[in-house]
């Protein structure tokens, strides 16, 4: 599996160069792109500059446009072809009425359609693809049983996964309006009072996970993203247990001694994200 | 003259009174959140017998299991209604509904996602419309006036929850992800370590919501406290 890592400074491209990234993803503060407080890049310069960098090194650079309301879409259209036209090799979006934009001004550029956009089967897949779509970033909400046929999608749309053990919500996340800072304080995961009892809720336990990141793989998942998080030092993290589980998947292990063999390092991160944590 | 509707999920249909039923000029029957509350064709000959007006089939967004069930539910529906109202928050079961039924099903773009597709650029909203022949968005948003100005959309109101999350993995006690067969229960309220207020129903997480005064509001969507379609007091 590729590992994509969503990056917002050089710092973090040449740490993820080093750490052996694939593919990076960033943003830029004047496009939303749904994490609130997640690091971007301040211009359009700056990305052509790291996308250069990425390329350089044989990687690949994508721009995250999720998000775009109707007062940005012109200029979020703009903003695409410039860096199209400058080296990017693809943006990452969420909005129908963007996609419509970049197709109908034939701004030409590879797009990976957005976890957001909850596209749950291969129906919405082939509307999808009218528009350009050549990968899909994997609802979290969907299991792999039920990706299967996105996966093995006709039209040859490659498909990417996060590493949902670590950064997977709760809810269906494109159309998600509780209070959320990236994982640093999230209303889903507080604990609230229902009748007297604590109610949380409801989540996928990692060993599920995890079985379930096997399963992607078996299916023919091209890509392990890892999210920006508004910190630093958790991605990098994240993006360090990732980099272990795709290597434990190469290495072509059953699913029952994946997982075991996962939870295994993913008790090792516990310890660090909880240093982390500490922090913060 | 602002329409009247109230909706409702499979079992409260099924134990809904016909005196309740014809108070309103419209029932939905289904879920705009939950793919496991589709319903049976049986229970829209139900409502129709039991002297619902007209019927909305309420959709949410599908797996391809999920879609599949709701494309041989519409085809049922067809063989007894020469037309038939779909609220559809699914692109692929909206393609579907285009190429198949184009003229028979009158699609809604239902809610959730009219949230992200209010946000878009009117001249695209109205393109969009047309191509799939939409007839309202629906929403819960009080503020849709000020987020939806230009676009000259008919809007369906829905009432008194207002969606902020919802999910497969669903609170419900005994509710599984792929094949829940279970009712509902109740309706929760919850309090946050802040004071802040959610009302957990089926799969999803509200806030209180009151219609606002628009002109492009032409149908109000009145759901009832969770679990209790027999005690309605509208």
């Amino acid at each position: 599996m590729r590992l994509q890592v969503g990056i917002g400074s050089f710092r973090e491209l040449d740490y993820f160069l080093s750490a052996g990234a694939d593919e990076f993803y960033c943003g830029l503060n004047a496009i939303p792109s749904h994490v609130e407080g997640a690091r971007n890049f301040s211009s359009e310069e700056d990305i052509l500059k790291a996308a250069a960098q990425a390329r350089a090194a044989g990687r690949r650079m994508f721009f995250a446009a999720n998000e775009v309301h109707a007062g940005l879409l012109a200029s979020t259209a703009a903003a695409i072809k410039r860096l199209a036209a400058g080296g990017v090799d693809g943006v990452i979006v969420k909005d129908l009425a963007l996609l419509d934009l970049l197709r109908r001004r034939r701004i030409k550029i590879p797009v990976i359609l957005s976890t957001l956009a909850c596209c749950l089967n291969a129906a919405a897949l082939g509307f999808y693809r009218r528009y350009g779509v050549e990968r899909l970033a994997l609802p979290e909400q969907l299991t792999a049983a039920e990706a299967g046929e996105l996966v093995r999608n006709p039209w040859g749309i490659e498909t990417e996964v996060f590493l949902k053990s670590r950064e997977c919500c709760l809810n269906f996340n494109g159309l998600c309006f509780l209070d959320c800072r990236g994982g640093l304080s999230n209303a889903c995961r507080k604990e609230y009072r229902a009748g007297g009892k604590a109610f949380r809720m409801p989540a996928v336990t990692p060993e599920e996970h995890l079985g379930e990141l096997h399963d992607y793989w078996r299916l023919g998942v091209q890509t392990l993203k890892v999210g920006r998080s508004p910190c630093e030092p958790m991605s990098k993290l994240i993006f360090r247990e990732s980099a272990a589980l795709a290597a434990l998947l190469k290495a072509g292990a059953s699913r029952a001694d994946f997982v075991r063999e996962a939870l295994r390092v993913r008790r090792v991160f516990d310890r660090a994200y909880a240093l982390v944590r500490r922090t913060l | 003259m602002t329409e009247r509707a109230i909706a409702l999920t499979p079992p409260e249909a099924r134990a809904a009174s016909p005196s309740l039923l014809r108070k309103y000029d419209r029932v939905y029957i289904g879920s705009s959140f939950c793919q496991n509350l589709l319903p049976e064709a049986e229970d829209l000959r139900r409502l129709r017998a039991a002297g619902a007006r007209a019927v909305t089939l309420a959709t949410p967004l599908l797996t391809g299991e999920g879609l599949a069930r709701a494309a041989a539910l519409v085809r049922a529906a067809l063989r007894d209604e020469r037309r038939l109202e779909v609220s559809v928050n699914d692109l692929g079961l909206l393609e579907l509904l285009r190429r198949r039924y184009a003229g028979r099903v009158i699609p809604l773009l239902g809610r959730p996602v009219s949230r992200d597709f209010a946000r878009m650029a009117p001249a695209f909203l109205r393109g969009f419309f047309r191509h799939y022949g939409i007839k309202m968005l629906e929403t819960d948003e009080e503020n849709i006036g000020g987020i939806l100005p230009a676009a000259g959309l008919r809007l369906a109101f829905h009432y008194p929850y207002c969606c902020l999350a919802f999910t497969r993995l669903c609170p419900q006690p005994g509710a599984a992800r792929d094949a829940c067969r279970r009712p509902c229960g109740p309706g929760t309220e919850l309090l946050g370590p802040a004071g802040e207020k959610l009302t957990l129903r089926g799969n999803a997480y509200f806030i209180g919501n009151k219609p606002p005064r628009l002109a492009a509001v032409r149908r109000l969507v009145y759901t009832p406290p969770a679990g209790r379609a027999s005690k309605i007091v509208p």
